[in-house]
């Protein structure tokens, strides 16, 4: 089973993604609505892979990556963005943050699963 | 009102061979307008005129005759370089910061002749307009994360449920369910158009412009289209020379050009029909794009209005959903950022042939510019 963090600010959103990832049976959910709470929550949790929404309130999902990053045992967890369509540079931007992948909104729950998992493919071979 | 021979010294004719010749008054105009006014050589990328407020902003003594580089910002440096980098005759307004002041930057290329034109910006805020705030960006982007959330959700749970993730639906609520999910991916497209055209109107859009070879974003195009075309029963046919075809392009937007072309000329095509993409080099050098198809064609009293927002030229789309009439404006848009032409010849039951015209990558003066 793979630990999932998802931060995301909309709470329909978070639903969908939950029962979306649910579908596939291979991941452990944990969801926070902001940055903060995300803080509180994430070294205890020890997520294999973070989901973060870009646009949040309080901590955007780069500042709050930033934050994670600090800590020892999250340091390279790998990281997706998810975010409204976004321009290529925009795009470059948050892989420079250290991002493996940005998954486009609106996301297909369909294949979301396979998206994560096909994105973190490189960071954990 | 008293003119010194100062006036006249701040901004004076910098080109040797009179390119820029103006006339004494002209400079006594410019040099005594309180905003900040400068003025580029696009392809030398040399700044040839200030004006005398601009030189107080500055700090230059004199104006003539000075690099790119000499132009100092704080923030929004690289927005107005491309800007100025982009040989467009459309006014855009950027928002910069220097020396803690936030202007509002206006460029417009001035002079018919392509070759001899110069950029002219006008600067506006500074000291006196602390109330100024760059909304530009900020709106597109707040609008953008406003409208897509929702429907984000909505388009999620209605795919969803369609995959029968929330347990089994009859064919009757599928067939609803449907209606939704598909006019929802309708308002989606709506959504990014509109927002790509603002973005672009108000000079928002970043161009990611890079030397490259047009002929790979022309197959690629066929390429990526080629399941679309199936749908209607088209055949692509994509002609693409043997030599190089090296242009300044932002692959992406381009690519964004080509897939409405495309998309258009499969969507009014008649079954069994085929669709030739054709990339070649005209006479004069530059490269010409041309989409043919053998479709319904466009009534003659309509084609003059195709580039026209929300048109839709009165006809019948063989799958209206997916489409908002925003497609050709935005394509427009885009090429004439890129410096080229488009065209639309149309006889209706004949059928449509779009044209654009990009010119090569001929100096390397863009070059120089986006070094700075
Ligand atoms: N190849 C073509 N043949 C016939 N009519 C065309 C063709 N291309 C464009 N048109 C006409 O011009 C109109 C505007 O085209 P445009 O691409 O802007 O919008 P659209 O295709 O209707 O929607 P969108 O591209 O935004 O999904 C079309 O609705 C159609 O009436
Ligand atoms: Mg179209």
């Amino acid at each position: 089973m793979i630990k999932l963090l998802h931060v995301e600010d909309d709470s329909d959103i978070r639903e969908i993604a939950l029962l979306a990832l649910q579908m596939s049976d291979t991941f452990i959910i944990q969801q926070c609505e902001d940055g903060p709470s995300a803080l509180k929550c994430a070294v205890e949790f020890a997520p294999d892979v973070l989901l973060l929404d870009v646009m949040m309130p309080h901590m955007t999902g780069p500042e709050l990556l930033t934050r994670l990053r600090q800590e020892p045992t999250l340091s390279h967890v790998p990281a997706i963005f998810m975010t409204a369509r976004v321009q290529m540079a925009e795009r470059r931007a948050l892989m420079d943050q250290g991002a493996v992948a940005v998954i486009a909104k609106p996301f297909d729950p369909i294949t979301l699963a396979d998206e994560i998992k096909l994105a973190m493919r490189p960071a954990t071979a | 009102m008293q003119t010194t021979p100062n006036d006249y010294a701040i901004i004076r004719p910098s080109d040797a061979d009179g390119g820029y010749e103006n006339s004494r008054s002209d400079l006594w105009l410019l040099s005594a307008l309180p905003d900040p006014i400068v003025a580029f050589d696009p392809d030398a990328a040399m700044i040839v005129h200030a004006n005398a407020a601009a030189c107080r902003l500055f700090g230059w003594n004199d104006a003539a005759q000075r690099p790119l580089a000499d132009l100092v910002l704080d923030t929004g440096a690289d927005t107005l370089l491309n800007d100025l980098r982009r040989a467009s005759v459309l006014r855009r307004e950027t928002h910069v910061t220097t020396k803690g002041q936030l202007f509002s930057v206006e460029s417009q290329r001035c002079g018919s002749d392509v070759a001899r034109s110069m950029i002219v910006t006008i600067w506006r805020g500074g000291p006196s307009q602390t109330t100024l705030t760059p909304q530009g960006d900020d709106f597109v982007a707040t609008v953008s994360h406003e409208l897509r959330t929702p429907l984000t959700s909505v388009k999620g749970a209605l795919g969803l449920a369609l995959s029968g993730a929330a347990g089994p639906i009859t064919d009757k609520t599928r067939s609803l369910l449907d209606i939704a999910h598909r006019n929802v991916g309708r308002l989606m497209l709506l959504v990014n158009d509109i927002l790509d055209l603002e973005k672009m109107s108000s000079g928002h859009m970043a161009f990611d412009m890079n030397r490259a070879d047009l002929r790979d974003t022309v197959a690629f195009a066929c390429e990526a289209n080629s399941t679309f075309a199936d749908e209607f029963g088209v055949t692509l046919d994509c002609q693409i020379p043997s030599e190089p075809a090296m242009v300044i392009f932002d692959a992406d937007r381009m690519h964004q050009v080509m897939t409405n072309l495309i998309s258009n000329a499969c969507k009014f095509s008649h079954p069994d029909g085929t669709v030739r993409v054709k990339l070649d080099r005209k006479a004069d050098g530059a490269f010409e794009i041309s989409v043919t198809d053998h479709g319904i064609g466009i009534p003659s009293k309509a084609v003059s209005s195709v580039f026209d927002r929300f048109n839709q030229a009165g006809s019948v789309h063989r799958n209206r959903s997916g489409s908002t009439g925003l497609g050709l404006a935005i394509v427009k848009t885009i090429i004439e950022e890129h410096g080229g032409t488009i065209a639309l010849s149309s006889i209706e039951g004949v059928g449509t042939t779009v044209t654009v015209a990009i010119a090569p990558d001929k100096a390397d003066c863009i070059n120089r510019t986006s070094k700075v």
